[in-house]
C-alpha cells in the first residue's frame, strides 16, 4: 500500500510537470459558434449532410480571411433530435463553450424546446430547417428575440402542396394520414385542410396514426374506401415509406403528396419503390440552377450528394451570420441579433435573403414541388410567396 | 371495408402470434415472462438485413433460415447470460425481468451506437403484391407470412409432442423440478428451449422487416405480442396464437371506429392495454393459459 | 458555472423522482414500468395551472403531487388487490405509462404533440435543491417510521408481514401513493425547468432510468439510488461522446448488478462513514477519466497519439487515486468529528425535546404509553375452549387435506398437534390464521368465527403464529422486527411520521423500542437487538420469531415446528423458552412437532393427525399408548421417543 501510494504521489508531480511544460498555443482570436444538429437518430441523414456544408462555409470563409480577421470556430453537439438532450447540448453551448450563437436545430420540436434556453441567454439562433410557424412567433404575436430561420413556414408549405393538388393535379378530394404524436405532422396536416378547402376541395378523409407504430392500412382502408383524388401524408421518410407501401397493397391509387420530411433518398428503399409517383413539397431542388456549383463542390469533397434541403439551409445561415457577425465586429449579443434582423437582400447560396423583423423568417422563400420518380427526387415546379 | 379490416387484422395478428408463441414457450416451462424477447427479435431483423444487404447478400429463404439460427443463437446467449445464474440461484421473478430489461436496454442501444438509428427496408420477396379478395385486397406477403407462421408453429408443435427434447419440454412445463429429478438435465432443456423461442422470433422479426422496415426500437412492438399471449394465457401455445390473432382484429377494429366524432385509431393503445389490464385483474389464466401463482 | 448548475439541477429533478421510487421498487419490490406518466401527470398538472392561470410555482407543485396522487391510488388498487404477479404487475404500469401519453396527445387543454410551450421558468438551481434536500428527508423520516417499517416488512416477505396483521393493499397503495407523488412532483419541476412539456419526452428512456437508479443504487437503500441516478445524469455530460452508450451502460449495469450484486451498490445500507471511501473511489474514477480524456483531447493535436494517451492514462490514475486517498483522510477526519458532533446534536435535541415534552404530549398520552410498556396478555380462566374447531375440511383439488376435523384446545393449554409427515398439521395451522379458505366446517376463537375472515384480521383478533421454515424480515435489525410487529399500537399519523414530529413520534418510537427490547429480554435476545436478522443462528432467528408474534400480544400462539433441524442443547433452549413465556403469559399454545421428547416434555394434551383426521387426543401419555397412534408412527418409520 505504502509503494502505492509513493508511486501514485510521483506519477501526480510527473504528469502535472509535464501538463505544464506544454500548454496547448493559445487559441488565436476566435469566434465560436455552435451547431445543434440531428447526427444521429431517424434524422441523421439530414443532419450529417449539414454538417458537412457548415464545414464547407466555415473553411471557405476562414480562408477568405474569417470574420474582421477573426476566424470562425464551430462547435458541434448532436441533439438526435431528441429534446431534453438538445436542451442540455444548448446550455453547454451557451453556458461552458460560450458560443455567440447557434446554427440549427432543424426540427421545429427541438427549436422549441430550447428557446427558453438560447434567448435567455440571448444567444441568437438560426433554424435550418424548423417549419412550425411558432418556433420564432410567440403565442402573442411578437417575434421570439433571439430565434431566427432561413426556411419558409409550415402555412406556406401547407398552402402549396393544397395549391398544387388543386391546380395541377386537378384534385377535389383528399384524404389525409398524419402522426398525432408529431407537432410537424399534426400541423402542417392542419395547414394543408385549411388551404385545401378555401380553395374549394374537401376532405374526404382525416385519419392520424400515433408516433411508432407500424401499421396503418385500417386507417388507409378508410381513405381508400373514401375514395380521395390525392393522399396527403406529412411525415418523416419512415412513416411515409410505410405509408406508401400499405397504401399500394390496398390497391390505393391517389396521388401520394408529402411535405419536406419525405426528402431524403432512402425513402425509395425502405417504401419498396412505392413511393414513386409521390409528390413533395421541399425547400431546394438538386436541379436548382443557382446551386449546381455547390453540388459540385460538395461532391467532390465528400464523394456523396447532399440531402438537401438542410445543406442549403445551414450554408446559407453561416452565410447570414457572418454577415451579420461583420457587422457588429464578432461581438454576439443583442447587437447580433438585431444585426441579424437587419439583413436585406444579402446575397445566399439560394438567392437573397431578406429577414422579416416581425417574424424572424426570410420574406419571399421559395418552395419547390419534387416529384419522387425512379430513385430520384424530380423538379416539378416553384411556388414563390403564397 | 368489414372485410378488409378482418384480413388487416388478421394479417397483424398472424405477427403478434408468431412472436406470442415465444414468449409462452418460455413461459410453459420457466414460469416468467422473458421481456428480452423483443431484443431478440429485433437481432434477428438485424440479422437478416446485414445478410441481405451488406454481406452474402443471400436471397430471401437462406437468409430468414441464417437469422432464425441467429436469432436462436442470440436467445441463448441472452439466457446464459441474464438469466441462468439467476434461475440458479432461484431468484424471484423481479430479478429475471431487471435482468431482462437490462438487456434489452443494452443490445437496442448498442444498435443506436454501433449501426446508427437508421432505417433500412428488407428486399421485398414479390414485387407485384397484391390480391384481389372480394371487396377486400390481401398483399402477397401478408400470405406468405401467415402461412409460413403456421408452418413454423405446426413444426413447433411436432417438435413439442414427437421429439424427446419436445416430451422433456412438454413434462418440464408441468413440473420442472420433478423432470430434473428424473435426470433430465434442465440447462440443456432450458436452452433448446431458447433456441426454439428465438428463432420463433427471429422468423417474426425478418417478417417485421419485409413488411415494415428494421430499425433498433423495432422491438417495441412486442410489447403488443405480449399482450397477446397475456389474452390467450401465458404458456398456453393455442392459446398465444389465439390471443395474438384476436389482438390483430382488435386494434384494426377499433382503428377504424370512430365513437361520438372522435377518431379511435389514435387510442388503439390505450384499448389494447385496457384489455390487458381487465384481463389481468379478472382473468389472469386469459382465455387457454393454465395461470400459476408466481413462487413466494 | 451556470452550465455545473445546469447539471445539478437536472440531477436533482430526477433523483426526486427516484427517491420515490425507492420506496416503491426498492422497498416494496414491485417493478414499476410507468412512472413517467406520473412524472407527465404532475409535469402537466403543474403546468396548466401556471400557463393557463398563472399561479406561483409552490401551490402549482402541491396540485401536481395531489393529482399525481389521486391517480396512482386510482390505478393502485385494482392492480394491487388483484395481487398480480411481478411482471404482469410490470407491464400493466408500462400499459398504464402509453395510456396517459395518448390521453395527452389527444386532450384538447394539453395541446397535442406540440404540448405547453413557453412555460415561465420557474423552477432553478436553489429551489430544486431545497425540494430535494427537503424530498430525501421526508423519505428518510417515513422509512424510519412505524409506516416505512411495515413497507419495507411487505417487501422483504409478505407473507411473514400478513402474518404480523400488516394488511398489504392499503401498504402498497400508501407506497406507490408516496412514489407517485414525488414523480409528479418531479414533473413538475422538470416542466418549469425545461420551460415546455410534451407527452414525448415522458417515455420509457425516462421510466427506465430512474428505474435502473434505483435498482443500481441498491434497492433498500435511498443514498444509493441518489448517488446512482447522480452518477447517470452526470458522466454521459462529461463525456458528451458517450451519450450514445449511455443507455448500454445503464443496461449492463442492471445485468451485471443484478446477478452479482442484486443489492446494488449501497444495497440496503445508506451511506456512512464505513461506505463513504467507496464513494469516493467512484467519485475519483469519474473525475479522473473526466480530467484524463479532455487532457487528451486538448494535447493529441500537439503530441504523438501514444504519448498524450499515455499521459492522460497516467493523469487519469493519479487523479483517480489521489481522490480516493483525499476520500479516505476525509474519512478520517470525518469519523473524528462526526460522532462527538452527533453527540452533541442528540445531547441538544434530547434536552429540547424533554424541555417541551410536557407541553406537546399530553399527560394522559405520556401515561397510557408507560402503561402500554408494562401490559402483559392476562387471560381470564373460564375454561370455555379459548379455539374451537369444528368439523373442519379443506381440499385441494381432489386431495382431502384435512377431514372433518374436530378439536378443542382451552385457555392457558400447551396443545400438541403431531402426527406423520404430511398429516395435514400445518395446512390445520393455515386454516386457523386464514391463509387458505375452509372447504367446509367452522373455527371459533373465544365464541367469535373467525373462518371466513381475512388472515390479517385474525391475527388481530389475537392468533399469531410462526413458520416451519422461518420467515423473518431477514435484513432487519433484530429488534427492527420486533419494532414492526408492534405497529398496532403505534399512535402518530402519516403527517407525524413525514416530519418526525418530535412530541408525535418520538415517545411513541420510544416505547415501541422499549416494548420491543423487553420481549428481546424475554426470549434472551437483547444482547444481540441490532444485529441484521438474518445473520443470527439458527435457533436464535427461532428465537426471533418467537418474540415477533409475541409483540402482538396474542391470546393464541401458533408454533409451526419450532424445534425444527435443532440439536437437543437448542431444543432444551426453546422447551425451557416456551414453557417460560407460557408461564408468565399464561399463554395458549398450540404447538406442531417432530421432535417427541419436546412434545411429550411441555405439551398438556396432545392431538394426532393421520391424513388429514383426528386418530386419538388425550394427555401425552394417553396418545403414547393408543394403539392407532403407534400404528401410524410405525408404519411411517418416524422417530419415536417416549417420554423419559
Amino acid at each position: 500500500m505504502k509503494h502505492l501510494v509513493r508511486l501514485v504521489l510521483i506519477a501526480v508531480l510527473l504528469s502535472s510537470v509535464l501538463a505544464a511544460c506544454t500548454p496547448p498555443a493559445a487559441t488565436a482570436q476566435t469566434i465560436k459558434i455552435g451547431h445543434l444538429v440531428a447526427l444521429t437518430g431517424g434524422n441523421a441523414t439530414w443532419g450529417q449532410s449539414e454538417a458537412n456544408a457548415l464545414t464547407m462555409i466555415v473553411d471557405k470563409i476562414n480562408s477568405e480571411g474569417g470574420v474582421n480577421g477573426k476566424k470562425i470556430e464551430v462547435i458541434t453537439y448532436d441533439s438526435r433530435a431528441d429534446k431534453l438532450e438538445a436542451v442540455n447540448v444548448v446550455k453547454r453551448m451557451v453556458e461552458q463553450d460560450k458560443v455567440v450563437a447557434i446554427i440549427g436545430p432543424g426540427q421545429s420540436g427541438v427549436a422549441n424546446a430550447v428557446r427558453e434556453v438560447n434567448n435567455s441567454a440571448k444567444v441568437p439562433m438560426i433554424g435550418t430547417t424548423p417549419t412550425n410557424p411558432t418556433v420564432t412567433v410567440q403565442d402573442d404575436g411578437k417575434p421570439v428575440p433571439y430565434t431566427f430561420r432561413v426556411c419558409f413556414i409550415d402555412p406556406f408549405q401547407g398552402t402549396v402542396a393544397a395549391q398544387f393538388a388543386l391546380a395541377d393535379l386537378g384534385a377535389k378530394k383528399a384524404g389525409i394520414l398524419y402522426d398525432v404524436g408529431d407537432e410537424y405532422s399534426q400541423y402542417l396536416a392542419k395547414y394543408f385542410v385549411e388551404a385545401f378547402e378555401k380553395g374549394g376541395g374537401t376532405i374526404t378523409a382525416n385519419e392520424a396514426f400515433r408516433s411508432g407504430e407500424l401499421d396503418f392500412r385500417a386507417q388507409l382502408g378508410k381513405i381508400k374506401d373514401s375514395n380521395p383524388d390525392v393522399v396527403f401524408v406529412p411525415t418523416m421518410n419512415k412513416d411515409a415509406a410505410l405509408a406508401a407501401k400499405q397504401a399500394r397493397d390496398l390497391g390505393i391509387t391517389a396521388t401520394l403528396m408529402g411535405g419536406d420530411g419525405w426528402g431524403s433518398p432512402d425513402i425509395f428503399e425502405l417504401s419498396g419503390g412505392a413511393i414513386n409517383g409521390g409528390y413533395f413539397v421541399n425547400i431546394a431542388a438538386l436541379e436548382d440552377p443557382t446551386i449546381q456549383d455547390f453540388i459540385k463542390e460538395y461532391q467532390t469533397k465528400y464523394n456523396a450528394e447532399p440531402v438537401l434541403p438542410n445543406p442549403l439551409m445551414a450554408y446559407d445561415a453561416m452565410i447570414w451570420l457572418a454577415d451579420a457577425l461583420k457587422r457588429t465586429n464578432g461581438e454576439g449579443g443583442e447587437k447580433l441579433a438585431k444585426a441579424l434582423e437587419d439583413t436585406k437582400d444579402l446575397q445566399v447560396l439560394t438567392g437573397k435573403l431578406t429577414m422579416d423583423p416581425a417574424t424572424h423568417n426570410p420574406l419571399n422563400k421559395p418552395a419547390v414541388i419534387q416529384q419522387a420518380k425512379d430513385g430520384k427526387f424530380v423538379y416539378v415546379k416553384t411556388f414563390v410567396t403564397q | 371495408m368489414i372485410l378488409q379490416t378482418i384480413v388487416t387484422g388478421l394479417s397483424i395478428g398472424s405477427i403478434y402470434a408468431l412472436m406470442a408463441v415465444g414468449y409462452s414457450l418460455v413461459f410453459s416451462v420457466l414460469n416468467f415472462s422473458n421481456f428480452a424477447h423483443g431484443a431478440v427479435i429485433t437481432l434477428g431483423a438485424y440479422v437478416a438485413w446485414a445478410v441481405m444487404t451488406q454481406y452474402l447478400h443471400l436471397p430471401f429463404l437462406p437468409a430468414l433460415i441464417v437469422s432464425m439460427l441467429g436469432a436462436g443463437i442470440i436467445a441463448f446467449i441472452v439466457e446464459r447470460v441474464a438469466y441462468s445464474t439467476l434461475r440458479h440461484r432461484r431468484a424471484p421473478s423481479l430479478y429475471l425481468m431487471i435482468s431482462a430489461m437490462g438487456v434489452s436496454i443494452a443490445l437496442q442501444n448498442v444498435l443506436y451506437a454501433t449501426i446508427g438509428a437508421n432505417l433500412y427496408a428488407l428486399p421485398p420477396i414479390f414485387t407485384q403484391d397484391s390480391i384481389q379478395f372480394g371487396t377486400a385486397v390481401i398483399s402477397r406477403m401478408d400470405i406468405f407470412a401467415f402461412v409460413f407462421s403456421i408452418i413454423a408453429i405446426a413444426l413447433l408443435t411436432v417438435v413439442l409432442n414427437y421429439t424427446k427434447v419436445g416430451t422433456a419440454i412438454r413434462a418440464a412445463s408441468h413440473d420442472s423440478e420433478m423432470v430434473s429429478v428424473l435426470g433430465v438435465n434442465l440447462d440443456v432443456l432450458v436452452a433448446v428451449l431458447f433456441l426454439l423461442a428465438g428463432s420463433l422470433g427471429g422468423m417474426a422479426g425478418v417478417f417485421m422487416g419485409v413488411k415494415y422496415m428494421v430499425y433498433p426500437s423495432m422491438g417495441w412492438i412486442t410489447n403488443k405480442a405480449y399482450i397477446g399471449a397475456v389474452i390467450g394465457g401465458l404458456g398456453s401455445l393455442p392459446g398465444a396464437i389465439v390471443g395474438g390473432i384476436l389482438l390483430g382484429l382488435l386494434e384494426a377494429i377499433v382503428s377504424v371506429s370512430v365513437v361520438g366524432g372522435v377518431h379511435l385509431s389514435t387510442f388503439r393503445d390505450v384499448f389494447s392495454f385496457g384489455i390487458l389490464a381487465l384481463l389481468l385483474i379478472f382473468r389472469p389464466t386469459g382465455l387457454f393459459g393454465r395461470y400459476v401463482e408466481e413462487k413466494l | 458555472m451556470e452550465y455545473a448548475q445546469a447539471i445539478f439541477t437536472n440531477a436533482a429533478i430526477y433523483i426526486i423522482a427516484t427517491m420515490g421510487l425507492a420506496i416503491f421498487t426498492g422497498y416494496t419490490g414491485l417493478f414499476s414500468l410507468g412512472h413517467a406518466a406520473f412524472m407527465a401527470i404532475g409535469g402537466y398538472a403543474a403546468a396548466i395551472l401556471t400557463y393557463f392561470l398563472g399561479w406561483p410555482l409552490m401551490p402549482a407543485l402541491i396540485v401536481s403531487i395531489i393529482a399525481s396522487v389521486l391517480v396512482s391510488l386510482l390505478i393502485g388498487y385494482p392492480t394491487l388487490r388483484a395481487r398480480l404477479r411481478s411482471d404482469y404487475f410490470a407491464i400493466a404500469t408500462l400499459g398504464f405509462g402509453e395510456a396517459v401519453k395518448v390521453l395527452f396527445e389527444n386532450l384538447p387543454l394539453t395541446q397535442g404533440a406540440r404540448g405547453l410551450p413557453g412555460i415561465e421558468k420557474l423552477a432553478g438551481p436553489m429551489n430544486t435543491a431545497v425540494i430535494m434536500v427537503i424530498t430525501i428527508w421526508l423519505c428518510r423520516n417515513f422509512l424510519r417510521s412505524n409506516y416505512g417499517r411495515k413497507i419495507i416488512a411487505i417487501g422483504q416477505d409478505p407473507v411473514a408481514a400478513e402474518m404480523i396483521g400488516i394488511k398489504l393493499l392499503p401498504n402498497q397503495m400508501l407506497s406507490l401513493a408516496i412514489s407517485a407523488g414525488f414523480a409528479g412532483l418531479s414533473g413538475g419541476l422538470l416542466a418549469h425547468y425545461i420551460t415546455f412539456i410534451q407527452p414525448a419526452i415522458f417515455n420509457m428512456d425516462l421510466s427506465s432510468l430512474i428505474t435502473a437508479g434505483v435498482v443500481c443504487g441498491g434497492m433498500g437503500s435511498l443514498t444509493g439510488p441518489f448517488v446512482a441516478v447522480a452518477l447517470f445524469i452526470v458522466i454521459p455530460e462529461l463525456f458528451r461522446g458517450l451519450a450514445l452508450w449511455r443507455l448500454v451502460l445503464y443496461g449492463v449495469l442492471l445485468v451485471v448488478i443484478i446477478n452479482f450484486r442484486p443489492k446494488g451498490l449501497f444495497g440496503y445500507e445508506e451511506i456512512n462513514l464505513k461506505n463513504l471511501p467507496k464513494l469516493f473511489v467512484i467519485a475519483g474514477l469519474t473525475v479522473g477519466l473526466t480530467v484524463g480524456s479532455s487532457f487528451y483531447n486538448m494535447y493529441k493535436a500537439y503530441w504523438s497519439t501514444l504519448a498524450s494517451l499515455a499521459v492522460a492514462a497516467l493523469l487519469a490514475l493519479a487523479v483517480t487515486f489521489g481522490i480516493a486517498l483525499l476520500g479516505r483522510g476525509l474519512v478520517w477526519i470525518l469519523s473524528r468529528i462526526l460522532p462527538p458532533f452527533g453527540r452533541w446534536l442528540r445531547r441538544i435535541s434530547d434536552a429540547l425535546y424533554t424541555r417541551f415534552k410536557t407541553v406537546f404530549v399530553p399527560v394522559k398520552r405520556q401515561q397510557q404509553h408507560a402503561e402500554m410498556v408494562k401490559k402483559r396478555a392476562s387471560v381470564s380462566v373460564t375454561g370455555q375452549p379459548v379455539l374451537n374447531v369444528r368439523g373442519i375440511t379443506k381440499r385441494f383439488g381432489g386431495v382431502v387435506a384435512v377431514d372433518e376435523l374436530d378439536f378443542c384446545v382451552y385457555p392457558g393449554e400447551i396443545h400438541g398437534l403431531i402426527g406423520p409427515n404430511g398429516s395435514g398439521k400445518t395446512t390445520v395451522f393455515n386454516l386457523i390464521s386464514g391463509v387458505y379458505p375452509l372447504t367446509s366446517g367452522e373455527i371459533q376463537f373465544n365464541g367469535g368465527i373467525i373462518s371466513g375472515r381475512l388472515p390479517t384480521e385474525i391475527v388481530l383478533d389475537g392468533i399469531t403464529r410462526t413458520f416451519q421454515n422461518i420467515r423473518l424480515f431477514g435484513s432487519m435489525t433484530v429488534l427492527e422486527n420486533v419494532q414492526t410487529a408492534l405497529h398496532t399500537t403505534s399512535d402518530y399519523s402519516l403527517a407525524e411520521a413525514f416530519v418526525q414530529w418530535p412530541w408525535g413520534v418520538r415517545p411513541t418510537e420510544e416505547r415501541l423500542y422499549q416494548e420491543a427490547y423487553n420481549l428481546l429480554e424475554e426470549v434472551g435476545l437483547s444482547d444481540l437487538a441490532h444485529r441484521v436478522a438474518n445473520t443470527l443462528p439458527y435457533g436464535l432467528q427461532r428465537k426471533l420469531e418467537i418474540a415477533r408474534a409475541l409483540a402482538l400480544n396474542p391470546g393464541l400462539l401458533l408454533l409451526d415446528e419450532p424445534a425444527a433441524g435443532m440439536n437437543p442443547k437448542e431444543s432444551q433452549d426453546l422447551v425451557d423458552l416456551i414453557r417460560h413465556i407460557h408461564d408468565t403469559r399464561h399463554l395458549t399454545i398450540i404447538l406442531i412437532e417432530h421432535h417427541m421428547d419436546v412434545v411429550m416434555s411441555i405439551c398438556d394434551r396432545l392431538t394426532v393427525l393421520n391424513f388429514g383426521s383426528k386418530i386419538a387426543e388425550g394427555t401425552p401419555d394417553q396418545v403414547q399408548n393408543n394403539p392407532m397412534v403407534l400404528e401410524a408412527y410405525l408404519g411411517d418409520k418416524v422417530e419415536y421417543a417416549p417420554a423419559s
